[in-house]
């Protein structure tokens, strides 16, 4: 059977009505969370989490994914419309976004952005279907050892891209892994930091983690601080961008789309990462860079693109590897696992109709999301009407009814309580939770995956280098804390991306 | 509660150290490893050694950069942050005793009142509304099966 074959079995499941409808769902409350300010993605994934564990992993995985590239989309509108990031990826929609709605142009700026995602979005599921098959074949090879390797590059690249300095990612990413060591040893059954509880002999709630560091604690940080907005309100007709729109735009959404695609790989905070390296090509390319800033369509249809095209590719680690390169995949790990479903090498072969059910079901989703956030910009521009007092209180209960729906155990509505405190100190202080909770997610296999190999080899930690892999993986690892030693020697700071992204939150006009 | 951000860096960090001082503690009493069979205190023990030197350092660094008078502050805390945390573990105790309906209803009438600034009213008919709207669609429409607790529903 050839890729195509696969591609159209996969139509064939994600086209049933039940999985539209999934689909449908997830994209429509991806858009809701998306232009939700202080509601991301993450916390958009988290609070479906618990609800999709009646469905069957195709439709579950079908629905979760739907939230995450919705959100993509539903970013850039409260972007141009208000100067308010939806979602982090949408920060630099904000720049120029926001100063063509001033101009009167909204429209022609939500155009561009929605046309600019689903052709990021679309080409990269495009990138997924050729490359994830055959890197999946090329990864069955990989024994233990290369997989420790791997997934020890993949924490300690996050560390390095994370927003926060590197010890304090270091730290969380550490500390993640040590959660992930409650309860019982993955090899010998050995109770580990259970307090004799047999409530935790199978660790902590994952689900209960990710709602308190994420659900919870970005309402508690946003209950500080609530904005009041008056949003710019776009007609239908006014959406109709200009010819010179559409010539000034297409490379940019064509540049996008491959930056995006590229950082899609890089694990911790790529779509966000994206953004900015697309912002900075543009205005570097751009023959008017002084336009950019105020009111450069450019400088929307780049970032916009490309924080959708980091969708597809960011999914190829994920579902080939495993191994989750951003905090909203680990959702969709751990909905995978807990489906029964693990996600690596053999998830092509061993559950083809997930596989490639959710990669059908991108393509058809990015269709929906772009007949759904065009015409209905307005509705969802109403969503930002509903006053925080109110808005608070029924996402904390839909994260309470989340969470007590897992396994009807009430205690681990306090143990979300507790993480949300967690997150929330940890945010104030400029803790990155992301690695956390990523380190959480793959921190049992890296466990395994390092025992097995000094198993194997009878304790010789030189056989951790063994095979090509593992040389390669080892070598990234050399070569990244070097650098990293270097920069820190030449007095070189990684303060840019965090002052760019604070300067355009705090000044909204 | 207002303070400099080293020195609440210096606080987490401090906490992360008696965090894996205890880590390698526990370590210690699981079943000792040799070197081509790795125990269950193998990993935990690699983990703590690494999370002590990450906080050792963050410790030196909020160290140094609290010496700058300009440094930071950050505010935690705001009362609606305590009251939101104090109403959800209330909650949690409440839950299966009283059931959904009861205990989810005081627990928004709370919020919306006392950290949103609803009215008295408003808060009492907006909680029970949103209570039972959520009570029938996830239950009915989701089949998600909630305490029922004193109520007959």
């Amino acid at each position: 059977m050839t890729t195509f074959d696969y591609l159209m079995g996969g139509f064939a499941v994600a086209t049933r009505p039940d999985n539209l409808l999934f689909c449908f769902i997830g994209c429509l409350w991806g858009t809701i969370v998306g232009v939700l300010p202080g509601l991301g993605p993450l916390a958009g994934l988290t609070l479906l989490l618990p609800l999709t564990y009646k469905l069957e992993p195709a439709s579950a995985v079908i629905m979760l994914s739907g939230i995450f590239y919705g959100a993509m989309y539903g970013g850039s509108t409260t972007s141009i419309l208000l100067r308010i990031p939806g979602e982090a990826a949408s920060i630099m929609t904000c720049i120029d976004g926001h100063a063509m709605a001033r101009q009167g142009r909204a429209g022609p700026a939500l155009v561009v952005a929605g046309v600019g995602s689903f052709i990021g979005g679309t080409m990269s599921v495009v990138g997924l279907t050729l490359f994830a098959p055959p890197l999946a074949q090329l990864m069955l090879k990989v024994g233990p050892a290369a997989e420790f390797a791997l997934m020890a590059l993949a924490l300690l690249v996050m560390g390095f891209v994370s927003s926060g300095p590197v010890l304090k990612t270091i730290a969380m990413v550490v500390l993640g892994l040590l959660i992930a060591t409650i309860g019982l040893d993955p090899l010998t059954g050995f109770p580990r930091f259970t307090f004799g509880r047999i409530e935790i002999s199978e660790g902590l709630s994952f689900v209960a983690m990710a709602l308190g560091l994420f659900g919870v604690s970005e309402i508690l940080l946003n209950m500080e601080d609530v904005l009041s907005v008056k949003p710019i309100r776009p007609t239908l007709a006014s959406l109709i961008p200009r010819a010179a729109d559409m010539r000034a735009s297409a490379p940019a959404i064509a540049r996008g789309t491959l930056i995006g695609f590229v950082f899609g790989f890089v694990p911790g905070i790529s779509h966000v990462v994206s953004t900015f390296a697309s912002y900075a090509v543009e205005r570097k390319l751009s023959r008017h860079p002084e336009e950019f800033g105020h009111g450069a369509i450019a400088g929307v249809a780049g970032p916009e693109t490309a924080n959708n095209a980091t969708t597809g590719s960011a999914m190829i680690p994920l579902l080939v590897l495993g191994i989750p390169a951003i905090p909203a995949t680990a959702i969709l790990l751990s909905a995978l696992m807990i489906h029964g479903v693990n996600p690596g090498p053999q998830l092509v072969s061993e559950h083809p109709q997930v596989f490639w059910g959710l990669i059908a079901s991108m393509y058809i989703g990015n269709l929906m999301l772009l007949a759904l956030n065009l015409p209905l910009v307005g509705l969802f521009v109403n969503l930002l009407r509903i006053p925080y007092a109110w808005l608070a209180p029924s996402v904390l209960l839909i994260c309470i009814v989340g969470i007590y729906s897992v396994n009807a155990n009430a205690a681990e509505i306090g143990i979300m309580a507790a993480f949300g405190l967690i997150g929330y100190m940890l945010r104030k202080l400029q803790f990155d939770c992301a690695p956390l909770l990523l380190a959480v997610v793959i921190g049992d296999r890296m466990e395994v995956a390092l025992r097995r190999a000094l198993i194997i080899s009878d304790g010789n930690w030189a056989a951790l280098a063994q095979d090509a892999f593992s040389r390669i993986f080892l070598g990234a690892i050399v070569v990244l804390v070097a650098l990293q030693c270097i920069a820190w020697r030449l007095g070189v700071r990684r303060k840019d991306l965090v002052e760019l992204k604070s300067t355009s939150e705090e000044n909204p006009t | 509660m207002t303070l400099t951000l080293p020195r609440g860096e210096a606080a987490v960090a401090a906490v992360l150290i008696a965090l894996a001082v205890y880590v390698l503690w526990e370590a210690e009493h699981m079943p000792a490893s040799t070197p081509g069979q790795p125990g269950a205190g193998f990993f935990p023990a690699i983990l703590a050694v690494i999370l002590l030197i990450c906080a050792g350092g963050i410790l030196i660094s909020s160290w140094s950069s609290g010496k700058d008078a300009a440094a930071p502050t950050v505010i935690i805390g705001h009362s609606k942050v305590w009251i939101t945390l104090a109403s959800l573990v209330a909650l949690t105790f409440a839950l299966e005793p009283l059931g959904f309906v009861l205990a989810a209803s005081a627990f928004l009438f709370v919020l919306l009142r006392f950290c949103g600034g609803v009215n008295w009213l408003a808060a009492g008919i907006g909680a029970i509304t949103l209570t039972l709207a959520a009570w029938y669609f996830f239950t009915a429409a989701l089949g998600v099966a909630l305490p029922h607790g004193v109520l007959p529903l």
